[in-house]
């Protein structure tokens, strides 16, 4: 199992350089670049500007010296903000974003897990209708409608929280609310379904039969059985959730990094969109190897490596 | 011959900006610190760099921390850094006599400074985006050393003295006093342009670092988040600023913004959300609607066999109900009957915008059938066997909006089909550059006050010039207009929007608007034709 | 014991005696047992309905989702109307614009305002031949705050300050958008593309994402691993700068553009699901039985594997309904898709959001529209997960 897991690893580096060249490429061959404005600048500027950032390279070229960047940490500097390298942008913005993220990530699990086992157990039973009718309007109502409604609702007419920022503990309240709904309906659905499915089984059947505790079958075996579509789905959401929403962040004007993955691609703000990239495919790719290592653990009859038959 | 500088430019349609700057005597007091939130509307702006800055939210900031020769403040322009000025009988030589007044760091600021700032702004090597902007300034030499042609060394800019500069110009330019009160023309103090702690541009934002003349001073910044402004105390009119502490936010989701100043949170917001507009225009007196000198309109590919014919062209331009179209934004932008909006007065101090009328554009819907006639006699009755073509803008809701009503029209008012199509931004850009387009939507705003700066774009070969119109009469008005200047300067600009009516290459539909917000506490606050808010004579009032 | 004591028996009898049940196929029971589900049959009746409303509702309106009457712009569903005059009833729109208004919520007429005092907040409007001065500086004004009212209409007569009555609007039934048109008609046609994207997506999930998925599992080792990271590239490449790059090179046809572009990439999360699934379940006995049997492949993977797996996968699929609809926005936002004025209902929800303060019903329709389609898809999943799990399978 260990030897998997290092070929993962260096599978996943693999994977990490691969999307940031497919990217690279990508950016590259879309029309507009990082001085594309209303007015032009005129052509002698251009030259100039393109020969400072090293645009006018062969595109090889430049594509060695970001990969090479890319291994030294070194993002370059920032097209959109002047004066300002990548790596100050991503320092400055990405603890905050991260620290919105990682309360969402508790919120999700905390309260989605245990509402859906609930839900479960309580099958047809008011509780359960109730927690599903949320959790529907929790995926319905997408997370720019509940972002503005709490700003309209706990910040304009209750004056709870604050509009804007992240000054207060207080302002965090918004922000952590709308950017979980959304995971948080979806985990109490999916445990609940999963959980469901777990309880049919002959094994739990027989558990109960046993004379096993309720709350020993129900924490020992159905949980631990029904959690795996749980952590396979909040894998890679907490590699999105981590790094930010562009609606949330723009919405509750959050100085953090989440907005920079649409607005680094409509300026053409090349460094920057490498940059969130890679620190979004990093995660990424590490929260699916964790969750790998958690369906390991949990069941230990999975195996990873090929059947021989 | 000295000319002592009120050079006053004050326009009837002016009245709300008259009432916002009111009351200036009375006293605040002095014991608590005045301070100021206001949100700039965007996300941030690329930089505060007055050289490198080609945006209005950077332009918000510098025109609060630095001071040029002049300042332009709802289209007066009055003494900044230069108390007076002298002009050669030709027209092409100002003496600027400035008055003694220091950096933000105590250090005198010279003639020499602003020879720097200004040669640093056309320098290739700085690479401003606004570079072309010196084109229009006629200054001797500083266009083609933008172009990298010529040594900086040959541009018309001089310090004679500490305290005397000096410009010299090719041809004269009577706006070029109110040109120079724009932030691309400021002065910066090069040991901390230079400084080594950081990249190019990065002193704008690095407080520490950070020198300006102006009526406030950067003391923090966060990327994304905001800064904070705080009042120089060796600006030269330090005793005329109101306010201490400017806490900017940068809020770029108007709702937010607006429920947070609704909340008490901020006391200026430079983004409404259009929804509210309609309502707050009547019931809020804290709102405010000023012209903005740009037009919205729309190109057509001169280039295309369909639209060759003017009366097609015409017919299309006059379907359109602009009135309609601008009330359902209802937040006082113009219908637009010819390309310069409200707000540039001609050398007799009349209006352009009133003078030059509106070509026989109705404003409202009552030239649908003259609409008709033109488009039967160029061949298609009742819009019979018009080819379909693309209406093409770029995302945005109001665009879509706007686009949708002038489908609408032409579809009722003469019978033709066409289909909307958006596409991102820069890919737009991309296609209408290109030519690659039927009729696609385009807007210009201008940086000076003179209608040159709009009218320009239209002539041939010009970067801007997306419809690709080139009439030999149009282009020779408008070199005569860039070379004279007074009457025969304006008679040349009203002669080229004839042509350019008459042709109609464009369809002209409104002119902008800039709205906002302002708390009653809030007064004395100032905004410059161009756009650009000045808080330099703002106080708070305390109930 | 001899011979007598046993009679034939007779072949009629025997068959009378034990009934042959007739042999049921999985998808036959499934079809059965769904039918006995009743949530189940209520959202297929709830997904019956969506359709009809989208296909076929709108063939029987004479208003086309383009109309607009400006004058007639952001008028909610419910309104607040006075009588003025006898038999004359107006409604006061939120940007002052006045409506005349018959007794049951027909909109007539619009009444040009010829006069407006800004100062004192007195507007006269006018429909020809009647002048009506409204009033509205109470609570704004400081000579009237703390007004019980804070409208009043004058026509010759006495101050109309209380409302006559609330009644439904009959010529727009879900409120009019900022250009005046048939919110109603416009979540009607939006029903067309979003239900195409719902549809699309549960396709692109199921067929795709399953497939993939259970095959990346079932295999292991390095098959999976690079299956896995093609999933891994996909899901982290910029959806912008993946849908600029499908508009450049193909430019925009329309839905289909669309569908492609969200087809191809909106299954990753469902593969990834399944394989999750099947990694666990392949270790168990039944499978290992199965396989020693020398099951196809093929028929492991669709008839052992993925009907054990069908719970979180139907779930998963319906809770990304929703997504899918407001991806669709998001991407004919950045220039792909039906164009303007056709809008999805994403595009409606995300129109809506910059007046939520002032027009909120404009959100409200379409986001019901939504909602509706997904709780439907929902019961009927629900019902479908339990007709289709073996373990529930009954002879």
């Amino acid at each position: 199992m260990a030897s998997y897991f290092l070929r993962r690893f260096l599978y996943s580096i693999l994977t990490i350089f691969l999307i940031a060249t497919v990217t690279f490429f990508m950016m590259h061959s879309i029309p507009g670049g990082p001085f594309t404005r209303e007015r032009p600048v005129p052509d002698e500027i251009m030259r100039v500007l393109n020969e400072k950032y090293n645009l006018d390279a062969p595109l090889y070229e430049q594509y060695y010296d970001y990969m090479k960047g890319l291994i030294t940490f070194d993002f370059g500097p920032s097209f959109s903000k002047i004066g300002t390298s990548v790596n100050d942008l991503i320092s400055s913005g990405f603890p905050r974003t991260a620290k919105v993220g990682a309360l969402a990530c508790l919120l999700i699990v905390a309260v989605g897990i245990p509402i859906g086992i609930i839900s479960a157990l309580k099958q047809n039973r008011p509780i359960d209708y109730t927690v599903m009718f949320m959790a529907t309007l929790g995926v319905t109502i997408p997370s720019f409608v509940l972002a503005t409604i709490i700003i309209f609702f706990f910040a304009g007419k209750l004056g709870w929280i604050p509009s804007f920022g992240l000054e207060t503990w207080r302002s965090y309240l918004g922000p952590v609310l709308a950017l979980s709904g959304y995971s948080l309906s979806f985990v109490a659905r999916l445990t609940r379904s999963s959980m469901l499915e777990v309880l049919r089984q002959d094994y739990v059947r027989t558990a109960r039969a046993n004379g096993l505790k309720e709350l020993s079958v129900i924490g020992k075996h159905a949980v631990k059985n029904a959690i795996i579509p749980v952590i396979t789905y909040m894998g890679p959401t907490v590699a999105a959730i981590m790094t930010g929403s562009f609606v949330i962040e723009r919405i509750f004007a959050i100085p953090g990094i989440g907005r920079y993955f649409v607005e680094s691609v409509s300026n053409r703000d090349y460094t920057t969109i490498m940059a969130i990239t890679v620190l979004y495919a990093s995660f990424y790719v590490i929260m699916v190897l964790l969750v790998d290592v958690a369906y390991a653990l949990v069941d230990p009859r999975i195996r990873f490596e090929k059947e021989t038959h | 011959m000295r000319r002592f500088i009120v050079l006053a430019l004050v326009f009837a349609f002016l009245t709300p900006m008259a009432i916002l700057a009111s009351a200036g005597e009375e006293d605040t007091a002095p014991a608590e610190l005045a301070v100021m939130n206001w949100s700039l509307g965007t996300a941030g702006p690329k930089t505060m760099d007055p050289g490198l800055n080609g945006a209005s939210d950077g332009g918000d900031i510098i025109s609060n921390t630095f001071e040029g020769l002049f300042r332009e403040r709802s289209g007066e322009v009055i003494p900044g850094i230069a108390e007076s000025y002298d002009l050669s009988d030709d027209g092409l030589v100002y003496t600027f006599h400035l008055r003694e007044s220091k950096w933000s760091d105590g250090s005198p600021l010279t003639a020499h400074d602003f020879v720097y700032g200004w040669k640093r702004a056309i320098d290739p090597a700085t690479a401003s985006e606004y570079g072309w902007l010196w084109h229009y300034t006629n200054v001797v030499g500083s266009e083609e050393a933008n172009a990298g042609e010529a040594d900086l060394e040959d541009v018309g800019i001089r310090a004679v003295d500490d305290y005397t500069f000096e410009v010299i110009l090719k041809s004269p330019a009577d706006y070029f006093a109110s040109l120079s009160s724009f932030y691309h023309f400021m002065p910066v103090k090069q040991s901390s342009v230079e400084h080594a702690d950081g990249a190019e541009g990065a002193w704008a934002q690095k407080p520490d670092i950070f020198v300006s003349n102006g009526p406030f001073v950067l003391t923090s910044y966060t990327i994304g988040g905001g800064l904070t402004l705080e009042k120089n105390p060796y600006y030269w009119a330090a005793d005329e600023v109101g306010i201490d502490v400017i806490n900017v936010k940068f809020i770029d989701v108007a709702s937010t913004a607006y429920t947070a100043y609704q909340a008490g949170e901020l006391d200026f917001l430079s983004d409404v959300p259009p929804a509210e507009i309609p309502r707050l225009l009547a019931e809020n007196p804290e709102f405010y609607a000023l012209p903005l000198l740009g037009t919205y309109y729309y190109n057509f590919n001169m280039d295309l066999d369909l639209f060759a014919d003017s009366r097609v062209r015409r017919a299309l331009a006059y379907s359109i109900d602009r009135k309609a179209i601008t009330e359902v934004f209802g937040d006082g932008r113009v219908p637009a009957g010819g390309f310069i909006p409200p707000g540039m007065p001609d050398e007799q101090g009349r209006d352009f915008f009133e003078t030059a009328g509106t070509y026989g554009i109705s404003l409202d819907d009552s030239s649908y059938d003259l609409a008709k006639d033109l488009l039967a006699e160029a061949g298609y009755p009742n819009g019979a066997d018009f080819p379909e073509f693309v209406l093409m803008y770029n995302t945005s809701e109001g665009h879509q909006l706007i686009a949708e009503m002038v489908q609408e029209m032409w579809k009722t008012n003469l019978g033709i089909e066409c289909t909307l199509e958006n596409q991102e931004w820069a890919v737009f850009q991309d296609t209408r550059k290109e030519g690659d387009y039927e009729i696609a939507r385009g807007g210009w705003l201008t940086d000076f006050l003179d209608p040159m700066g709009l009218l320009a774009i239209f002539v041939d070969g010009n970067t801007y010039n997306d419809p690709n119109y080139n009439n030999p009469a149009y282009n020779s008005a408008m070199a005569t207009a860039s070379a004279t200047s007074g009457a025969d300067h304006f008679d040349a600009l009203y002669e080229a929007q004839d042509l350019l009516m008459n042709d109609m290459p464009i369809i002209p539909v409104y002119h902008y608007t800039d709205t906002f917000l302002s708390s009653p506490q809030l007064q004395g606050v100032d905004r410059s034709m161009l756009g650009s808010m000045d808080f330099s004579r703002a106080y708070m009032v305390r109930n | 014991m001899d011979a007598s004591q046993f009679t034939f028996v007779d072949h009629s009898t025997l068959d009378e005696a034990e009934p042959a049940r007739q042999s049921l196929t999985y998808w036959q029971d499934a079809w059965r047992r769904l039918k006995k589900h009743k949530p189940a049959m209520a959202g297929l009746v709830g997904v019956i309905i969506v359709i009809l409303f989208g296909f076929v509702a709108p063939l029987f309106t004479s208003v086309s989702y383009s109309d607009q009457t400006i004058d007639y712009s952001n008028l909610p569903p419910r309104l607040t109307i006075y009588e003025i005059a006898d038999d004359y009833y107006v409604f006061l729109t939120k940007d002052y614009k006045l409506l005349r208004v018959s007794g049951r919520g027909h909109i007539l007429g619009r009444l040009d305002r010829i006069e407006q005092d800004a100062v004192n907040k007195l507007y006269t409007y006018s429909d020809g031949n009647l002048d009506v001065v409204l009033d509205f500086g109470y609570n704004l004004l400081p000579g009237k705050m703390d007004s019980p009212f804070d409208y009043s209409f004058t026509v010759d007569g006495p101050e109309v300050t209380s409302p006559a009555k609330k009644v439904f609007n009959k010529t727009y039934p879900a409120g009019s958008d900022s250009l005046g048109r048939n919110l109603l008609v416009r979540v009607m046609y939006g029903a067309r593309i979003s239900l195409t994207v719902a549809f699309v997506a549960s396709i692109v999930n199921l067929l795709i994402g399953v497939a993939y998925g259970s095959l990346a599992a079932y295999e292991g080792g390095r098959t999976d691993i690079i299956m896995m990271r093609i999933v891994d590239i996909l899901n982290s490449i910029p959806l912008v700068l993946y849908v600029i790059l499908i508009m450049v090179l193909v430019g925009n046809r329309g839905l289909w553009t669309m569908i492609i572009a969200l087809g191809s990439v909106y299954w990753v999360v469902m593969a990834r699901l399944v394989r999750g699934q099947v990694l666990s379940l392949k270790e168990q006995e039944f499978i290992l039985a199965a396989r020693a049997l020398g099951v196809h492949r093929r028929n492991i993977i669709f008839r052992h594997l993925v009907p054990n797996a069908i719970g979180p996968i139907i779930v998963s699929m319906t809770m990304m309904i929703p997504a899918a609809v407001f991806t669709e926005s998001f991407i004919s936002f950045i220039g792909l898709g039906v164009s303007a004025p056709m809008a999805s209902w994403g595009t409606l929800a995300n129109n809506a959001l910059t007046g939520l303060l002032s027009y909120p019903y404009q959100l409200f329709f379409p986001s019901l529209a939504i909602a509706f389609t997904m709780l439907s898809f929902n019961m009927l999943g629900d019902g479908l997960r339990d007709a289709l799990d073996p373990r529930l399978r009954k002879g």
